[in-house]
Order: C-alpha cells, then structure tokens, then sequence
C-alpha cells in the first residue's frame, strides 16, 4: 500500500478561472523559488498553479472541510511566500511545499482535537462534541458517493497523526520515504501509522468486528490503540535521518 | 523477547508485522513465530491481513477520484498571493528581474523612480522587451564583457565590477538566496568569462583552462540572447540555478572562503562537468599570484554546503 508516485489529483480544467502568472513554464520548480526569492512577482503564483491540486487535495483528505482545507493552504502558501529564501534545496520544493500545507493542516487538526469542533455538512462548524461528519462534500463527486462518505468520516476519528499517514501514503500515493519526509519522522514510524490506523479503520469501517465473539468474522484487533503518536525506537527501517532538512519547516 | 512470553495478541505489535513497521527488526522473526505457533495469533493475523488490505483498497479507490481545487478557491488563493506580492514587495523592488521570467512593466501608480520596480496588481498579462533587455544584463553581467569588447582582466576590480556583475542595488540588497553570506563577496569582482564549454574535466585535465592572456579558449560563452530568453541549453540542467547572477556570486564567494588565501581574481566559469558529474569549474588567481582551478558541485553557495568542491588543483 505504498504507491509509487502520487496521484494526480488534478482534472483538466480545473480552476481555470485563475488567470495564469506569465512566467516560462519550462523553469524548474526550484528555478521558480530563486526567482521569487529574487523579486520576480510571478514565480511563486506559477509555482502555486503548477502544484495547486495536488496540495488541494492533501489539504481537503486531511481536513475534510473545504473552507478549513482553503484557510490552511492560504496559511501555508502565504508561510512559504515569506521563507522562499530560506529554502535550502535539501528536498525538492513541491515536498517543501507540501511539508508546509501538511503542517498547517496538522496544527489545525490539533486544535481541533483540543478545542473540538466538528465540521457539518454544510460546511458549518459546531462545537458540541457530536460524532464527526467529515465535512461537506468534496467539489467533485466521487464515483462510489456512499463508500467515499465513510471513508472520511471513518478517516475523521483517527488521530491526526495516523490520518496525516494514511492520507499520504494510502490516499494520496506518496511513497513511504516521500511521506516520512513530508511528515518529518522517520519511514518506520509512517508505517506504523499506517498499519496502525489501517487496523482502526478496518474496525470503523465493519472490516473487524471490536470484540471477540466467536461469530466475529475478526476474532481479534479490538484494542488497536487510538495512536503512536510517538515515534517507535524499536522500529528501525533504515530511516533515522527523517528529520533532516525539518528546519525547512516554515 | 520471545514467542513464548505472548499468550495475548499485541495488536498493535500484529499491525505493525502486518503493515511492515517492524521490517528489517528482530521483532518481526518473533512475531512470525508466534502466528505460526499460537492459533490466536494465526487468526489474528489472517483477519487483520484481509482487512487491511480491504482498507487499503477502499483509501486507494477515494484517493483515485480527482480533487481539482475548486475555482473559487484558487481565485481566492491567487489574490492572496498577488497581495502577499504587494506587502513583501521591498525585496521585488530592489531586484532586477530575472532571466526567463516575465519581465515586470511599469506599473500605473509608480512614482516616478525609474530604478524602481514595482509589483502589480493582478496578474501579467504581456513582458515588456525593454524591461527584458535590463533584466537580461544583471545575468549576463559575467559573461557579456567578453561579448562586447573582450577586454583583459583588470586587477582593478572596482568600476569594472560594477559594470560587469550589474545593477549596485542588485548587489546592495542582495536577494535572500544570498542574504546568508557575510558582508561584500571576497573574490574580485572583475571581468570574468562565464562559459559552457561542454567540456567533461578530469584531474588530468583542468590546466586546459584558460591561459592567463585571458584570451577564451571556448566557442560557447553564454551569450546576452541565452540570458534573455532564459536558454541555456549547453549548461547542465543541474547547474542552471547557479547560472543567475547572484547564485554564482554566492558560488565564488564559497570557493574563496574555501581556497582561504583571501581575496581571488576569477577569470573563467565554465558550467561543465567533472569526471562526468556536472560541475562548475571556476579559473582563478589568488593573491599569492598563483593559479588554481576549482571544482565545485551544483550546491556551491547554497548555505550550509559550502563550495560544494570535488576537487581542486593549483595550474600556474
């Protein structure tokens, strides 16, 4: 369950409506970052085209509500307009990007946990402490409605932690090193949050019943733990050094 | 720990086997032993298997379903961006614009200062030539002298260095890329040539360097028509980032603090490669009057590595 290459998430004609900065196309993206950081006003708007819908997407799967996903991304975006210079090219710049949205939208995603407020399906927020609803609908309808809604809702009830990893690794097709590096711990901690969330979305989702009765199609993982939210020290795959270039990090 | 402490399934501990956390690790032998020998664990195992791989499936089939940013959302995304533009705008200004990026006009409201650029408002809809040919010379500062007059390097690294490495603002408010070096560049800003020769160096082969009658010895300087149209199609791709004017500032800076004999007199820069390896080979005298050539990787100048050396050999 670890893709070899994120996932498109964009459609042609997607957002077509914002005019595109007049920059040449043909500039890497780390070319478009020293341009920014050099002055030049349309770097960074040709950058944000070229990789919106990916970030979009990472955003709104992590946050399941549109208009937090938009705030987090502005946050984001507007965090990495300012540290362009500070950019040292230890990564490339689209997992910099991402590493800066992925952050904004944990920090969120924390917040809610300590302040808890859930999003409604119309995009409200209520702050009653009732069940999570995933937030309202993605823009784009999802070919199997039902199964998508319980996926996000189910999603919606893990740790932030665990669903930062599914949501890169499982969701979005980020390879495990590519996660561990958004993410800044090291592979076998995104693995153990993957495996770990999986089972307890295996239970969310019917896949193991949480008891033990000897009917259960499951006649185990009742006890999956709510999180890991520390890294494993017994895990060693190789990948201490994940937390290089961390200070990247706006 | 061995098999034989369990007589409950860790689930956890089972997640991790099965999600492969613990890979590589001596626990995974452990827990291997006890599916085989505990039939808890077995069926643990099996119905934790299917079930993930069921999950896996049903994240896989949402993640394939396209989330194209809404257009409004990137509407409003853009706007914040054009307004981000206006607010951090000092760094914008002082800079020239940049080899193969849209050149800014001159803005409605302006007020008059003609060495000023200022961002706009909304988006860009044409390039200006006449800003091009501007923005174009800040690149080509290195390069250009041996293009217009080929003149024998100079000792005197004063006017020269102005004229040849661009616009002083460009240097005084250097943009944040270099804002790490310490106070002015220590090699002697003077006419160098900046070169893509295509050349593959070797240990053996670095004294074909130019000769000290500064004369090229390379068919392919980078000429004012690469640097403004942002071609540079004989530069390694991995080297283009130090093809900007200050980038390879940064670049000399480190090699002179690598070299560490004070200021140096550049006379060549080729974007090559060394031993295959794309690299910047830079031709130098140092104050001792002795000649070296110095090899450096694509991060030199970045901060933090340095100049990025492969090698280096005195010539002269």
């Amino acid at each position: 369950m670890t893709g070899s290459a994120p996932r498109n998430d964009g459609s042609p004609g997607s957002a077509e409506s914002a005019p595109r900065p007049h920059v040449s196309s043909d500039l890497a993206d780390d070319e478009l970052l020293r341009a920014h950081a050099q002055g030049d006003p349309d770097a960074f708007a040709e950058l944000f085209h070229r990789h919106r819908d990916r970030l979009w997407a990472v955003a709104l799967r992590l946050l399941a509500d549109r208009e937090e996903a938009a705030d987090a991304l502005q946050d984001a975006l507007l965090s990495a307009h300012r540290a362009a210079d500070r950019f040292r090219g230890d990564s490339a710049v689209t997992t910099w990007l991402h590493r800066i949205v992925v952050n904004a939208c944990l920090d969120r995603l924390r917040r809610r946990q300590a302040h808890p407020t859930v999003p409604l399906p119309d995009g409200h927020a209520r702050s009653d402490g009732g069940a999570p609803t995933g937030g309202p609908e993605p823009a784009a309808p999802a070919p199997d409605h039902d199964t998508a809604l319980v996926v996000r809702q189910a999603l919606a009830q893990l740790p932030p932690e665990q669903r930062a990893a599914l949501v890169l690794v499982d969701v979005q097709g980020y390879p495990v090193a590519e996660a561990a590096q958004l993410l800044g711990i090291a592979e076998g901690t995104v693995k153990s949050r993957c495996a770990r969330g999986r089972a307890r979305l295996a239970v969310l989702l019917g896949y193991l019943r949480p008891d033990r009765s000897p009917q259960s199609r499951a006649v185990t993982v009742p006890s999956v733990t709510p999180g890991n939210l520390a890294a494993r020290t017994d895990v060693t795959s190789g990948s201490r050094a994940a937390r290089d270039g961390s200070e990247e990090e706006e | 720990m061995s098999a034989g402490e369990f007589r409950e399934v860790d689930h956890d501990l089972l997640a991790d086997y099965v999600g492969g956390a613990l890979d590589d690790t001596g626990e995974a032998a452990v827990v291997a032993r006890l599916i085989v020998a505990d039939p808890a664990w077995a069926a643990a195992h099996m119905a934790l298997t299917e079930a993930t791989r069921a999950v896996g499936s049903d994240l896989a089939d949402w993640g394939a379903t396209p989330e194209p940013m809404p257009s409004e959302v990137a509407d409003r995304l853009a706007r914040a961006l054009v307004d981000a533009n206006l607010r951090d705008a000092p760094s914008a200004a002082a800079t020239p614009p940049k080899v193969g990026l849209a050149v800014v006009p001159p803005a409605p409201g302006r007020d008059g200062d003609d060495n000023v650029v200022r961002p706009r408002r909304g988006w860009p809809r044409w390039a200006a030539p006449i800003a091009a040919a501007a923005g174009m010379a800040a690149f080509a500062g290195f390069g250009l002298t041996q293009l217009t007059g080929g003149d024998r390097p100079a000792r005197d690294n004063s006017t020269a260095a102005r004229d040849t490495v661009g616009p002083r603002d460009a240097q005084e408010d250097a943009p944040a890329v270099t804002s790490a070096r310490s106070g002015s560049p220590q090699f002697a800003r003077r006419p160098a040539r900046v070169v893509s020769s295509g050349t593959d160096y070797g240990p053996g082969t670095l004294k074909g360097l130019p000769d000290d009658t500064g004369r090229p010895r390379y068919a392919s300087p980078l000429t004012a028509t690469d640097a403004a149209q942002g071609s540079f199609p004989a530069v390694p791709r991995a080297l283009r980032p130090l093809a900007d004017d200050a980038a390879l500032a940064a670049c000399l800076d480190a090699v002179t603090t690598a070299h560490g004999r004070g200021p140096i007199v550049v006379d060549v820069v080729d974007f090559a490669s060394f031993q295959r390896a794309p690299a910047v080979v830079v031709a130098f005298t140092d104050g001792t009057a002795e000649r070296w050539v110095w090899v450096a990787g694509p991060r030199c100048g970045h901060p933090g590595a340095g100049s990025d050396t492969r090698h280096h050999a005195r010539v002269g």
